[in-house]
């Protein structure tokens, strides 16, 4: 008859991949030998190559005015370019509230996974599972600007996240220290101090602060200022140029992509993305303070290579106080307005140069939106406290 | 435009020619079936089997029915001849349907009994045909969604070794799947 036990065991997970997690879940209950296998890290690092996450789910993140905590949904957004088509479909809970203030800040997302941070304490969550874990503390601390990094190392099917903390004010002074980089691995469960500092190029500081940079390949990308022979007034910016500084989350090593000549000032607002699978900045430009103003969507074709970089279109949109949060299938562009009484998440075709607008919010502050990815990450850990 | 149709006529004759060669599989009931070698080779293990030059006149499969075969064979001729003459092509099923032609034809050629369907999975497992495998695991996990553990359990025959209190654990830490 049918029985599932007369199947070679590497057949069973071929067939468990293909169930959506909240299935996976409660079919822990069928049985001890389901349990172990579902919790399996060879499961759980083969599920998200193989899982099918529904690629029209949208997780949202805002801050709510009123009161003034985080938000996560989920929107279905209906390919078929219907007005109204999307549906907000759930509300997912972040267990925790952060101890000091009325919100987490977001550090990234990788995967589905997300990691939170509050005054030194660092939690990870995936909320597909409702599961997160407590970060213990990073032994570097101190008075100066830390930046806070996550991403995941697909050589070693690890996330990391990532602390870099500056040991003094102006970075981008001639004889600066290095900051110091510590790095906390979910599969070795600690924090460990890196000699990555050493591999920060002198004279370089980073654009972005937030939303962090973006990741792609394995590196986390970062849209900074080499400084050069520059000094801080800014009739002498004159040797000042943008570039896009890297960090590879599998050899830990900070690099350098330069960007071409003359094509991105210190005035534009530079913002590094992924589109398409490559690396890619977003940059505002207006031409006085409080004016509308376009954005342009630049991608390095060949990675590495200077003069690939290539205009991919403009967006101009007939109002203030806009920005782009991402992509999504493929070319369309996620974009937050910023109206009266709270914020629009829109979709822009950059083909049709149509906007579709698919939920509103009332919040006052940044958001996050991005495909939901379906993970098993952190199911073998226990909740909560990591030792 | 010319150019194009005088490859294609290229093409079909290099097909023609690579197409003599054939190879005899036999299942576990004692019938023989004659394929294209390229077709054969859909089959991973069968490709090696010819690679390392162990297939003389035939290829015995222990493993496979009659009945299963013939399928296997069907599904692997679709496949051999959508993905072309190139080299023997790993079709996955997990490509969406606006992506992969065969959708529709994969879809009906998966409506089947259930038993049929395990023994697919057996067959293309033993064999090593990975569009195969994905598309009938795929298959089954379409029919496990939404289910509860016990109907689980009845369906496919699993024992249940939790005691009621482990089971009743497990289902309280993860109570909000049950919802």
């Amino acid at each position: 008859m049918l029985d599932l036990e007369y199947l070679p065991y590497d057949v069973l997970p071929d067939i468990l991949h293909g169930l959506p997690v909240k299935s996976l879940i409660r079919f822990r209950c069928v049985s001890k030998s389901w349990n172990s296998l579902i919790a399996s890290s060879a499961f759980i690092n083969s599920n998200l190559t193989r899982s099918h996450s529904d690629s029209n789910k949208l997780i949202v993140r805002y801050l709510d005015a009123k009161p003034h905590v985080e938000r996560y949904k989920l929107i279905h957004e209906d390919n078929d370019n219907n007005d109204s088509s999307s549906e907000q479909i759930q509300d997912l809970k972040l267990p925790l509230r952060s101890r000091l203030l009325s919100h987490f800040q977001l550090v990234g997302s990788a995967n589905g996974l997300f990691c939170l941070y509050d005054e030194n304490h660092f939690i990870l969550w995936n909320p597909c599972i409702r599961k997160y874990i407590t970060l213990p503390n990073p032994s570097v601390t101190g008075f100066f600007p830390c930046y806070l990094v996550f991403g995941f190392d697909s050589k070693t099917n690890d996330y990391k996240v990532v602390k870099i903390a500056y040991q003094c004010v102006n970075i981008g002074y001639e004889g600066a220290k290095p900051p110091l980089v510590e790095v906390y691995s979910v599969s070795e469960g600690s924090w460990r101090v890196t000699s990555a500092g050493d591999s920060y190029p002198p004279r370089i500081t980073i654009r972005n602060w937030h939303p962090q940079g973006a990741y792609l390949n394995g590196a986390v990308y970062f849209a900074a200022i080499d400084w050069g022979d520059a000094g801080f007034v800014a009739s002498d910016w004159g040797d000042a140029s943008s570039i896009v500084l890297s960090f590879d989350l599998g050899d830990e090593v900070f690099r350098v992509i330069s960007l071409p000549n003359g094509k991105f000032g210190l005035d534009i607002r530079i913002l590094t993305s992924k589109f398409k699978g490559l690396l890619s900045l977003i940059c505002y430009e207006s031409r006085h303070m409080g004016e509308q103003y376009s954005c342009s969507i630049w991608v390095m074709k060949e990675y590495g290579i200077v003069d690939s970089w290539t205009k991919q279109f403009t967006i101009e949109l007939n109002m203030l106080h806009w920005k782009v949060l991402g992509f999504w299938k493929n070319d369309h562009v996620l974009v937050q307005k910023m109206q009266s009484d709270g914020l629009m998440l829109s979709l822009y075709d950059p083909e049709s140069r149509q906007v579709k607008n698919l939920g509103f919010c009332k919040s006052t502050c940044c958001s996050y939106a991005d495909k939901y990815v379906e993970n098993l990450v952190l199911l073998d850990k226990p909740n909560g406290v990591v030792s | 435009m010319a150019s194009s149709s005088t490859s294609v006529v290229v093409s079909n004759k290099e097909k023609e020619n690579k197409n003599t060669k054939k190879v005899t599989l036999k299942s576990s009931d004692g019938e023989s079936f004659e394929v294209d070698e390229s077709v054969a080779m859909e089959s991973q293990t069968i490709k090696h089997i010819i690679e390392d030059g162990c297939a003389n006149n035939e290829i015995p499969l222990p493993n496979v029915t009659s009945g299963i075969l013939s399928r296997v064979i069907e599904y692997c001729k679709k496949h051999k001849e959508a993905a072309g003459e190139s080299e023997p092509s790993v079709t996955s099923y997990t490509s969406n349907s606006t992506t992969n032609p065969l959708t529709e034809w994969d879809t009906e050629f998966v409506k089947v009994d259930q038993n049929t369907l395990f023994d697919l999975i057996l067959a293309a497992n033993y064999l090593d045909i990975k569009g195969l495998l994905d598309l009938t695991c795929k298959t089954v996990a379409d029919m496990m969604k939404g289910k509860t553990p016990q109907e689980i359990r009845e369906t496919f025959h699993i024992k249940n070794d939790y005691t009621p209190e482990e089971e009743a654990e497990v289902r309280k830490e993860n109570q909000w799947a049950f919802e």
